[in-house]
């Protein structure tokens, strides 16, 4: 009788709240990195703490829902698709925290002339971050406009690539006032911001695959 | 005697249930993997509903068709085509009993030497044919309308999973009562005519023996139903599709709706009111009716889930089935004959059965007729069909040339905002290096006019000395020294900061003198700093008195250093020099 009176409502709640952890998690993220670069300690250890709270809220959520989804039987021929996303959406908020805590632990030596290209990596990578949660939300309303955000959130991802690629160069080619290690240090947290837009691109990988399906 | 014969002919029905029905409900479990007890009791009832409720329906064809008025005749034929259907699962697994146990009534028929029910036959082969196309269709229509109610809907995609599977349950249940409706022929439709006028008791409650009869049937699905789940077969069927709820319940919904129409007596009684007389209830396949349904899911969703193999195999095996069904059952009354010498009694007992059947009017004769309009119909239906396929099939181009525009005005869309972004941030860098670099200009503009100053200087310099040679007085003479003493510590710095300026020019400007010695590897460095000296728009005048030389000697420079860049006389060279 299970079938008959059995409710999705919770469940539906739940995944809102844990979209919206996520979207908050990468805000912080980037003005963690902004407040960092404009040398703003106070409010980046704030953001730390904050962070640290909304991933570990975020784990709380996604545990929720993979046992609800299993407990109540749905979607078994994309269950397993759903959940990597879920996964794959938890991983925003977990290297949202991680690199914040680099950030904060390996304090890394950023020109005043690179400053700007950081900002610009942090917002373009944000960017696709940005577009891809309301494609997840869309795919789960079943939503027209599910396939242009996952283009846009394609287009994002390879713009991140160009940005960083841009400020690899000038890292090593154009900045004479760095050291070799600090050179090779800051590539490293270039390649911290650019893995969020890596994430956003697997997600709308995902949500292709979630799409062929439901056809 | 009479109840074994009965029980030994409703092993078919055990065999039905274990696999058809379990086939039908394991696509539904599949959404709920533990195991529900009540939904198994609903599907046990609408079972039994099924085949009581009609138990005049697709029974009584089989009953005129192979007339036999003798249990034990009606067992043989059974057990025959439950032999065969037992066999040709093991060798190639989909086959349909109802194929088998027609095959059997032929050879029943063959071997009696009664008059072959050709319109009968005929009728019986259209309607196979025709279910699994009606099926196919079906269930690509209901998943069509399904898809566009859900992608319009906008319900969340769990609430709708939910729904769905609601409904699916549902169409099990349906698919379940008419499942049961049809295949009481099988397992019931030989044995009703030699029961046709008996009574039984029943815990002193005095029914029917036909009522009895489709109450057995109707048990023994059940019993193979419930066994189906308690005992996991190995391999049940290739059968189980693992397709989305939505699909799930297409599939289901149409095999419902398909051995509804072929099985219900209350509708075939509908579409004679309605004025569509002559068609009669016949005993159809399950698996080619579901098979049917799922390969038109998987033609709707674009999928390709059947072999080439499979797909020869299945029509192969229908013609396959009541061929050997009805050589095989030939064969055992031919055995049975000769060990039984039958004409004694069981040859007794079918042309008594015979001589009954056709002193009773119970037979309604198909006429041509009927299969004609048939025919026209399955015609008009498939011309229908094939107009859709067409008109389809330009709507699914348009759609994609729609999408493809679609998708990259979405992606121009997304590069305009990412070259907004790049712009504001190239406009940012560009004031910034533009600053710079007028920084930088009018710094060596300054240093260039000192150092030009510095040159007057020493001219004058050299005036002043004229005056020293010719003062006369000693204080004119100190005071003319002490002139030349200041003059003289000036101009020490002169020679230090010319070469600073020239440094100067070369690291503004590293990238010019780069691409200078790149594209001219003639060039001396005092060639090199002429050029610089052109870049800065200097005159002749002014380098002449930088360099400490005279403006002709700077002019003659400059002659040499046209000539080893191969210079044409109409270009001049700080236009040149600008250029590089």
């Amino acid at each position: 009788m299970g079938l008959l009176f059995r409710n999705t409502n919770q469940l539906i709640i739940e995944l809102d709240r844990f979209i919206s952890v996520i979207d908050d998690s990468a805000l912080v993220f980037k003005e963690g990195v902004i407040n960092y670069l404009n040398n703003d300690f106070e409010q980046f250890k704030r953001n730390i703490e904050l962070i640290t709270t909304l991933e570990d809220r975020a784990d709380q959520i996604k545990r929720s829902i993979e046992s609800d989804l299993y407990k109540n039987s749905l979607i078994p021929e994309y269950r397993g698709d759903v959940l990597n996303l879920i996964d794959k959406l938890d991983d925003i908020a977990d290297a949202s925290k991680e690199n914040l805590y680099q950030f904060d632990v390996e304090v890394p030596k950023i020109p005043l002339e690179m400053k700007d290209d950081y900002i610009q990596l942090t917002n373009a990578s944000l960017l696709s971050v940005k577009e891809v949660l309301p494609a997840v939300r869309d795919f789960f309303h079943q939503s027209d406009d599910l396939k242009s955000k996952i283009e846009k959130v394609y287009v994002y991802e390879k713009e991140v690539d160009n940005i960083a690629y841009r400020l690899k160069r000038k890292l090593f080619k154009d900045t004479k006032v760095l050291k070799f290690s600090e050179k090779i240090h800051l590539r490293y947290f270039a390649l911290h911001i650019q893995q969020l837009s890596d994430i956003a691109k697997k997600i709308a990988d995902i949500l292709n695959v979630l799409i062929m399906k439901r056809m | 005697m009479i109840l074994i014969l009965v029980i030994a002919g409703l092993l078919i029905g055990v065999l039905i249930g274990y696999q058809d029905i379990s086939v039908l409900y394991e696509s539904v479990r599949k959404n709920k993997p533990e195991r529900s007890y009540l939904a198994l009791a609903i599907i046990a009832i609408a079972i039994f509903f099924g085949v009581v409720i009609n138990r005049g329906g697709s029974s009584v064809f089989v009953a005129e068709m192979a007339k036999i008025n003798d249990l034990k005749t009606g067992a043989i034929i059974s057990l025959s085509a439950l032999l065969v259907t037992l066999f040709m699962r093991r060798k190639f697994m989909i086959i349909s009993i109802s194929h088998a146990l027609i095959g059997s009534i032929v050879g029943w028929l063959l071997f009696i030497g009664y008059e072959f029910p050709f319109d009968k036959i005929l009728y019986i082969i259209v309607v196979w044919l025709l279910s699994p196309i009606l099926s196919f269709f079906i269930a690509s229509w209901i998943l069509t309308i399904s898809t566009k109610l859900i992608k319009n809907s906008h319900i969340h995609i769990f609430k709708m999973d939910l729904i769905f599977k609601q409904l699916t349950m549902l169409a099990m249940v349906v698919a379940a009562f008419s499942l049961g409706a049809n295949n009481s022929a099988n397992i019931a439709g030989v044995f009703l005519l030699p029961i046709s006028e008996m009574n039984v008791e029943v815990l002193n409650w005095n029914i029917s023996a036909e009522l009895a009869l489709f109450i057995l049937a109707a048990i023994s699905l059940i019993i193979g139903f419930i066994a189906s789940q308690v005992i996991p077969a190995k391999k049940r069927s290739n059968l189980i599709f693992e397709f989305s709820t939505e699909a799930n319940f297409s599939v289901l919904l149409s095999y419902g709706i398909v051995f509804f129409i072929f099985s219900s007596r209350s509708f075939q009684e509908l579409l004679s009111f309605a004025g569509f007389s002559g068609y009669d209830l016949v005993p159809i396949s399950t698996f080619h009716v579901l098979t049917a349904g799922i390969v038109g899911i998987s033609y709707k969703k674009g999928y390709n889930i059947y072999n080439k193999e499979a797909m020869i195999k299945l029509p192969m095996n229908s013609l396959l089935t009541p061929l050997i069904s009805g050589l095989t059952t030939f064969v055992i009354l031919i055995i049975i004959n000769s060990i039984f010498e039958f004409s004694n009694p069981i040859t007794d007992n079918l042309f008594k059965s015979k001589a009954l059947i056709e002193g009773e009017s119970i037979l309604t004769i198909t006429d041509w007729r009927i299969v004609y309009y048939i025919v026209v119909i399955i015609v008009f239906i498939v011309l229908i069909l094939l107009g859709y396929f067409i008109y389809s099939r330009m709507q699914k181009r348009l759609i994609l040339e729609r999408r493809l525009v679609e998708k990259q005005a979405f992606t121009l869309e997304a590069e305009k905002e990412i070259f907004v972004e790049e712009l504001k941030y190239a406009n940012k860098a560009g004031v910034r290096l533009k600053k710079e670099i007028d920084l930088k200009t009018a710094e060596l503009e300054k240093f260039a006019l000192q150092l030009v100053e510095k040159e007057k200087m020493l001219t004058q310099l050299k005036k002043v000395l004229k005056l020293l040679k010719q003062a006369t007085g000693e204080a004119e003479r100190d005071e003319v020294i002490n002139e030349i003493n200041i003059m003289i510590t000036e101009s020490l710095n002169l020679a230090k900061e010319r070469e600073l300026f020239y440094s100067s020019v070369s690291n503004v400007n590293a990238d010019f003198f780069i691409r200078l010695s790149q594209q001219f590897t003639n060039l001396t460095e005092s060639d090199k700093r002429l050029i610089a000296l052109i870049k800065l728009g200097l005159s002749s005048k002014e380098i002449a008195s930088l360099s400490n030389i005279t403006p002709k000697s700077v002019e003659m420079n400059r002659y040499r250093l046209r000539k080893k860049l191969n210079l044409p006389p109409d270009l001049e060279l700080s236009i040149f020099v600008a250029q590089i």
